[in-house]
């Protein structure tokens, strides 16, 4: 998984704005508590003071009535507003407790809170190092070690301060001693400090405000400029990291080779400068490329000519090739025509002349009524049948060599089909099958020459077919053409024949003279048309008769 | 009697030097002897501060003196502060005026004479709610200035009948014993007392809120830490709206709203306080602490808040005490 920089840069930021801001939340947490507890002596202090100034708390200690400490008590809690008062102790001048009270929640010894040797001790100048002076003109506070419940685990503050008696004589006393107004009198033996008083403050509301500090005041103002600071910290990341991302995106657009577009960083600092040099760079490389381009759009131009004169060359060289093959074959028909010709004269007239002796023959004998006539008369059918056989070859070559030009006329391919399949007898083991269509075009043909051709192609199939099979014939229609399919199930033809099989004189069957496929193609070319050939060995072939249309 | 000793001695010596008749110092001896009877026993009258109620008490007890020959020699005033006591006693302490007994009127007064004191006679009275306060002391004795729960108790059920349940807002650091005296005395008339602590003024219009459905009525103790001049006016409010009387043990209260209160003749305590002043000058002795609850009372009523809240006081209690009727 990959990073962005903005991810990195925003991740990065956010995770040190946090832990400022939590390090920052602590020391304010730690400051807050360090100012609570600071205001918590205060609050004691003055409590104490308060209470140990108080007069009915010297009269209570002066004439040993603990009564006379409710008020004063009272008065005490109703300023404990914070419900910080743990603990409130007046103490005799020996240190005895003259009344204690204390929270519900407060479990602790509280004698060990204050060292009565202490207590003494602070009646003597020389162990005032624990006595402090929170405030001027005020009793001496003695301040003791904070102390915690074991119990509890609360931290209380605990402060003390003696009561001291009032001693002297206010100035509107002494002038009205001095002008008789009032008598004088000795005072009694009276120690200088009537008692102590010692109030303990917990320390748990310390806690409880703090929280409501942290809640209230030092979390959300964390929180908000933790948030200020994603926000903005987003703002920044997306300023410097948009252009970047431009540049990255606009990189692999270039890479992919894109270089119509350009980067819009108008930020005016080192990022627009890369921006500024990209496009620079954008434009030089589109330069290279559209004059590369103009090169090969020649090059392509040229090598389509080549192309193109090429295919021409293929073209005629096929076209010379086929004109070459067709002036072969021609050669060799028009050779074969003429042999088979020259032959057919030569042989015409002994063959007639055989004929007629024959028939002479047989006559003298029927009607002489020779011994063992019968015989004779075999004999002489045999030979007459062989006479009659030549002479049809020889009118076969003659018909071949003599091929009129084709008289074509509109005709029905599937009523030549019909008239030719009424013209040949089809073997019993042979199934013909006629899918040839009704609504076919007419086609420009001379039907006694096309008819003859799929005769020929009929009959080669049944001669493929000794064993039987099925012939199936159809038809089909294509751009001008219409083509006529004869495939038949039988031996088929090897590769390296078949593109002999349209050559004169070329046969693969004993009795045959290797006439008919070429007079077939050579009326076929007449028509305009084609006639190709597929075989497999084995399978069977597929000859195509492709013939004009009536347009 | 040294007194008498003395003149006794001296009419001899008059009798021999000067050879008076016998008559002459027979009536020598006589004259000798009213003064003896008459100056002999000196008092000084401690009063904590000016309130009508001292005055009233001492007014009494300077009466009850004169009828008891005994000599009030001063009535001292604190005004309030301890340091005006402390030279007071200081001054009769200290000095050949030193009186034969102090009667010691209010609190200050009392504590201080307690505290300063030790062998001189010393009745207090006045004290509100003296229990409070640790006055016992072999050479004090006082007169209390509240009448005993019992009789105010069993004067509230005579005067609005029997109750099921009565509401006290105490503070236990001031009444606590009080409450648990009146717990007593309530449930033996029959009647459950539902106490409510507090610990300051403020706290009294939540306690009033938790009892005041469940109470017949709302027992007023003498606690200072409860009635406060606003306190009175919500528990005064808050009763009311109820239908809930309020009983008191101060006419201050049933002036200001409370249905009844029963409360000491003020004078009268003063008065006690001298029978009780000549019988220890008399050299009656009293056991340490000795304190004696007032025999005459008032019992105060305030027709309108009874009308208010629908109540008579009976019969009985017109007949057999004196009732003061507000406003």
């Amino acid at each position: 998984m990959r990073f962005g920089l903005k991810i990195k840069f925003t991740l990065f930021t956010s995770l040190l704005i946090l832990v400022l801001g939590v390090v920052s939340s602590v020391y304010f947490a730690v400051q807050t508590k360090m100012m609570l507890e600071d205001e918590l002596k205060k609050l004691g202090s003055s409590f104490v003071v308060q209470f140990a100034m108080d007069e009915e708390v010297r009269s209570a200690l002066y004439l040993e009535q603990t009564a006379f400490l409710d008020t004063p008590l009272n008065r005490l809690r109703e300023l404990d507003v914070e419900d910080e008062l743990a603990y409130c102790r007046v103490l005799m001048p020996n240190g005895e407790v003259f009344r204690e009270e204390r929270d519900g929640s407060v479990a602790i010894d509280l004698d060990n809170v204050l060292n009565i040797d202490d207590l003494s001790s602070v009646r003597e100048p020389k162990v005032s190092r624990f006595v402090v002076r929170p405030l001027e003109n005020v009793n001496e506070i003695v301040y003791s070690d904070t102390f915690r419940s074991k119990r509890l685990k609360e931290i209380f503050y605990d402060f003390l301060a003696p009561v001291f008696d009032k001693k002297g004589i206010a100035e509107e006393e002494f002038a009205r001693i001095l002008s008789r107004g009032d008598t004088f009198v000795a005072s009694e033996d009276v120690p200088d400090i009537l008692g102590y008083v010692q109030v303990g403050l917990s320390s748990a509301q310390i806690n409880s405000k703090l929280w409501k500090i942290l809640l209230k005041g030092i979390v959300p103002l964390s929180l908000i400029t933790i948030l200020g600071g994603f926000w903005v910290l987003y703002f920044i990341a997306k300023r410097i990291a948009n252009p970047l991302s431009k540049l990255v995106g606009m990189t692999s657009r270039v890479a992919k080779g894109d270089l119509e577009h350009k980067v819009y960083v108008k930020t005016g600092d080192e990022i627009g400068v890369l921006a500024e040099s990209f496009n620079h760079m954008i434009i030089d490389l589109k330069k290279q490329r559209d004059d590369k381009e103009h090169v090969m759009m020649e090059l392509r131009d040229v090598n389509k000519e080549l192309a193109k004169s090429n295919n021409a060359l293929i073209k005629t060289n096929d076209q010379l090739k086929d004109a070459q093959e067709q002036i072969i074959r021609s050669e060799k028909l028009a050779a074969a025509g003429q042999l088979a010709s020259s032959i057919a004269h030569e042989l015409r007239t002994p063959i007639g002349a055989i004929k007629n002796s024959i028939y002479f023959i047989k006559r003298k004998i029927v009607r002489e009524q020779m011994h063992d006539a019968d015989s004779f008369v075999k004999l002489i059918d045999i030979v007459n049948n062989e006479a009659e056989r030549s002479a049809k070859i020889i009118t076969n070559l003659l018909g071949f060599t003599q091929t009129s030009k084709p008289s074509v006329a509109p005709n029905s391919v599937k009523h030549v089909i019909e008239e030719t399949l009424l013209r040949v007898k089809t073997p019993e083991s042979i199934r013909i099958i006629n899918d040839v269509n009704d609504d076919l075009p007419k086609v420009l043909i001379d039907s006694l020459q096309v008819g003859q051709v799929f005769l020929n192609i009929i009959q080669n199939s049944y001669q493929a077919m000794p064993g039987g099979g099925s012939l199936r014939i159809s038809t089909s229609q294509s751009d001008k053409f219409v083509n006529v399919k004869f495939e038949d199930s039988g031996v088929g033809i090897s590769g390296k024949l078949i593109n002999k099989i349209f050559d004169p004189l070329f046969t693969t069957k004993a009795g045959g003279i290797g006439l008919g496929l070429a007079f077939s193609s050579n009326v076929i070319k007449r028509h305009g048309g084609d006639i190709t050939v597929r075989s497999v060995e084995g399978k069977g072939t597929v000859f195509t008769v492709s013939l004009l249309m009536v347009i | 009697m040294s007194f008498l000793a003395f003149f006794y001695i001296l009419a001899h010596i008059a009798f021999i030097l000067f050879r008076l008749p016998h008559f002459i110092i027979t009536l020598i001896l006589c004259l000798s002897l009213t003064v003896t009877l008459f100056a002999d026993d000196t008092v000084v009258i401690l009063r904590s501060q000016e309130l009508s109620a001292y005055d009233m008490a001492i007014d009494g007890f300077v009466k009850e003196c004169k009828l008891k020959n005994i000599d009030v020699k001063s009535i001292e005033d604190m005004r309030g502060k301890l340091t005006n006591g402390r030279k007071v006693i200081a001054k009769y302490t200290n000095s050949d005026k030193k009186p034969d007994l102090f009667l010691a009127v209010g609190v200050l007064a009392a504590t201080l004479a307690k505290k300063s004191i030790k062998d001189t006679p010393v009745i207090f009275c006045m004290v509100v709610n003296y229990r409070r306060f640790n006055l016992s002391a072999p050479n004090i004795t006082g007169i209390a200035s509240e009448v005993s729960e019992e009789k105010v108790i069993n004067i509230y059920k005579q005067a609005i009948g029997q109750l099921n349940s009565v509401g006290v807002i105490y503070d236990p650091f001031k009444t606590k014993e009080m409450i648990a005296s009146g717990r007593k005395y309530f449930s033996a008339i029959g009647t459950e007392l539902k106490g409510v602590g507090v610990k300051s003024s403020g706290q009294v219009k939540n306690a009033l809120a938790k009892i005041i459905d469940d109470i017949d009525a709302l027992w007023l103790v003498p606690d200072s830490t409860v009635i406060s001049r606003e306190s009175f006016r919500t528990l005064y409010n808050g009763a009311l709206k109820k239908r809930v009387p309020i009983l008191s043990t101060s006419d201050v209260f049933v002036k200001a709203g409370a249905l009844i209160g029963v409360y000491p003749d003020y004078h009268n305590i003063g008065v006690e306080a001298g029978r009780m002043a000549s019988m220890i000058l008399g050299g009656v002795e009293f056991e340490p602490g000795y304190v004696r609850y007032p025999d005459k009372i008032d019992i105060g009523v305030n027709l309108e808040t009874a009308s208010k809240i629908k109540l008579k006081i009976s019969k009985e209690t017109y007949e057999q005490h004196h009732v003061v009727e507000f406003p």
